[in-house]
C-alpha cells in the first residue's frame, strides 16, 4: 500500500468521525436550547452522543476504504474477527462467573471486574496489527460482536453498538497515527480508546445509575484491562502466529521479512 | 456451533420481515427502554418483547426459556446488589437509607433501580431473541450488504466466517489430539487451562488463517467482485411491510412511554444523573 492511499484512508475516517461527531453536540445543543425543548441540556449525554456520532462516521469513512481492500485483507479480517467474536462470546460467559465474585465484595467489585474487560478489545488491536488497512479495527470489532450477538450474549444485541464505540474509537487512534506506525504507543492508545468506547456505551445502557466515583474506577480497570488483555495480548498473539509463517502475505508479515 | 442462541426456522409475520429493518425496529425499542429507571416501563416492555416473541414469530417457549432463566438470575444478582450498594440519586430527589455501617450503605431506591435494570435487561435479551431466533443469519449479512450499504467483501467474509464456526471445535479436538500423542497432557486445575489456552491458541488460530487464505485465493480464481456490478444468489427485498414493522416499533414505545406518563408511573424518564 502505497504511502498516498494510506494518507487518504486516514483522512476520509478522521473527516467522517470530526463531521458527525460535532454534528451529533450541534443538533443536541441545538434541541435542549429551543423554546419549548423537550431535552435539556447535559454535558454526560453530549459526551455519549459525540462519541457515537464518531464512531458512525468512521464507520461510514471505513467503509469507503473496505471496498479498496483485497478480497485475502477482507477474508481475513472477517475470520480473525469471527475467531475472536467466539472467544468474546466464551468471555460472555466467564464474565458471569465474576458476577458472583463482584456480588460477594460489598465494595468496589464494579471496578475490579472490569480489570477483566480488555479481551473485548483483542479483535480492534489484532486485525489492524496484521492487516494494516484503513478500518480494519472497526471491521474486525464489529464482526467479532455480530458472531457473539448471533451466538446468544445476556447484553443482546447492544453488543453491536459496542462493538460501534470500541472499533470506532480505536479506529480514530490508528487514523491519527496515519497507519504508518504500529508501534507500542499506538496499540496501547488505541486499546485506551477502545475502552473508552466501552465505557460510554456501557454507561449508557447500564451503569447511570451508579455513583461517579465508581464509574470513574471502572473507566481506569478498563484503561489497565485494555493494555494487557488486549494490546499486549494482542500484539504477542500476532507476533508469536507471525513467527508461524502462516503471516508472510500479509502487512505484518511483510513488515517483519523486508524490515 | 451450538450457541446459546439459535436461529428457529419457521414462517411467521416476524419470520418474513426484511433483516435490516427488523433490526432497525428492534433497537428503537431497547434504546428506548434504556432511558427508563422505574420498573413499570420495562416491564412493559418486557412483555411486548413476550408477545411478539410467542404470538408474532411463534417461537416455542423451550427455544428461548433456558437462556432468558440464565440471564435474569445472574443479572438479577449482579444489578440488584451493585445498586443497592452504589446509587447515584436523581438530582433533587431524597434516598431512604435501610442499612448503614461505616462508608457502606444499602439504599431502598437502589434496590428499587436494580429491579428495574433488571428488567431492562430482561426486556433487551427478549428483543434480542426475537432477532436471532427469527433471522436467518445468512439472510442478515445479505440485507446489510443490500440495504445498509456494508461492504460487501466484509459481508462475504462474515458468510465465511460462520460457516467456518462449527469446524473450530473439530480442528481444536485434532490439535489437542496431536499435542496429547506428543506426550503433552492436560491438567484440569485452572493453571493447567491457562497453560493449555496458550499451547492451543496459536496452532487454532493458524488453522484459520490458512483456511481464509484459501478461500480468499478461490474467490479471486472466480471473480469475486472484479466487475463493478453485483448480483447476488438471493436477493432480500424491502416491502411496505418492513417499513411498517419499523413505524409500529417507533410508535409501540412511545406508546408505552406515553401510557406510563398518563398512569403516573413513570420515573426520570432519560434523566441521567450530572456528574
Amino acid at each position: 500500500m502505497t504511502g498516498e492511499r494510506r494518507a487518504r484512508g486516514s483522512l476520509a475516517i478522521l473527516i467522517g468521525g470530526a463531521v458527525l461527531g460535532i454534528a451529533a453536540v450541534v443538533v443536541y445543543w441545538f434541541a435542549s436550547h429551543e423554546e419549548e425543548a423537550w431535552v435539556s441540556w447535559n454535558s454526560l449525554h453530549a459526551v455519549m452522543l459525540a462519541a457515537m456520532g464518531v464512531a458512525a462516521g468512521v464507520a461510514i469513512g471505513s467503509s469507503a476504504e473496505v471496498r479498496r481492500w483485497t478480497t485475502w485483507e477482507s477474508i481475513l479480517t472477517a475470520v480473525l474477527g469471527g475467531v475472536i467474536g467466539i472467544l468474546f462470546w466464551l468471555w460472555g460467559l466467564f464474565w458471569e462467573l465474576l458476577e458472583f465474585i463482584k456480588a460477594g465484595i460489598p465494595g468496589y467489585g464494579y471496578a475490579v471486574r472490569d480489570l477483566f474487560y480488555g479481551l473485548w478489545f483483542l479483535a480492534a488491536i489484532m486485525v489492524p496489527y496484521i492487516v494494516r488497512r484503513p478500518g480494519a479495527a472497526l471491521s474486525a470489532e464489529m464482526v467479532g460482536a455480530i458472531i457473539s450477538s448471533l451466538l446468544g450474549q445476556q447484553w443482546g444485541l447492544t453488543v453491536l453498538i459496542s462493538g460501534l464505540a470500541q472499533g470506532g474509537l480505536a479506529e480514530v487512534v490508528f487514523a491519527l497515527r496515519g497507519y504508518k506506525h504500529y508501534d507500542w504507543l499506538t496499540l496501547m492508545a488505541a486499546s485506551a480508546g477502545a475502552a473508552l468506547g466501552s465505557w460510554i456505551v456501557d454507561y449508557a445502557f447500564w451503569y447511570n445509575t451508579l455513583r461517579v466515583d465508581i464509574v470513574i474506577l471502572m473507566l481506569i480497570a478498563r484503561f489497565i484491562s485494555a493494555a494487557v488483555l488486549s494490546g499486549w495480548l494482542g500484539k504477542a498473539l500476532s507476533d508469536a502466529l507471525a513467527a508461524t509463517g502462516v503471516l508472510d502475505n500479509t502487512a505484518l508479515g511483510r513488515a517483519r521479512i523486508g524490515g | 456451533m451450538e450457541g446459546l442462541l439459535n436461529y428457529y426456522a419457521a414462517d411467521s409475520f416476524i419470520h418474513r420481515l426484511n433483516p435490516t429493518l427488523k433490526l432497525a425496529g428492534i433497537m428503537a425499542l431497547m434504546v428506548a427502554v434504556t432511558m427508563a429507571f422505574d420498573p413499570w416501563t420495562p416491564l412493559a416492555f418486557f412483555l411486548l418483547g413476550l408477545f411478539m416473541l410467542k404470538v408474532l414469530a411463534r417461537v416455542p417457549v423451550r427455544q428461548f426459556i433456558r437462556p432468558l432463566l440464565l440471564f435474569v438470575v445472574l443479572g438479577a444478582l449482579g444489578f440488584i446488589s451493585a445498586n443497592a450498594f452504589f446509587y447515584t440519586p436523581l438530582p433533587g430527589r431524597p434516598v431512604t437509607i435501610l442499612w448503614q455501617a461505616g462508608g457502606v450503605r444499602i439504599i431502598l431506591e437502589g434496590i428499587r433501580v436494580g429491579i428495574s435494570l433488571t428488567l431492562r435487561m430482561l426486556a433487551i435479551v427478549t428483543l434480542s431473541i426475537l432477532f436471532v431466533s427469527t433471522t436467518d443469519p445468512t439472510d442478515f449479512v445479505l440485507s446489510l450488504i443490500q440495504q445498509a450499504r456494508f461492504p460487501f467483501r466484509l459481508g462475504y467474509g462474515i458468510l465465511v466466517a460462520y460457516r467456518f464456526l462449527p469446524l473450530w471445535r473439530t480442528e481444536l479436538e485434532i490439535i489437542r489430539a496431536a499435542h496429547r500423542i506428543r506426550g503433552a497432557g492436560e491438567r484440569p486445575t485452572l493453571r493447567g487451562r491457562w497453560e493449555q489456552l496458550q499451547r492451543y491458541a496459536v496452532p487454532l488460530l493458524a488453522s484459520a488463517i490458512r483456511k481464509s487464505e484459501r478461500v480468499a485465493i478461490a474467490m479471486d480464481s472466480k471473480a469475486f467482485g472484479a466487475l463493478p456490478q453485483r448480483t447476488y444468489y438471493r436477493d432480500v427485498h424491502v416491502r411496505p411491510m418492513d417499513w411498517a414493522f419499523l413505524a409500529g416499533c417507533v410508535l409501540a414505545a412511545a406508546a408505552i412511554v406515553w401510557g406510563m406518563a398518563q398512569l403516573g408511573l413513570l420515573e426520570g424518564y432519560g434523566v441521567v444523573p450530572e456528574a
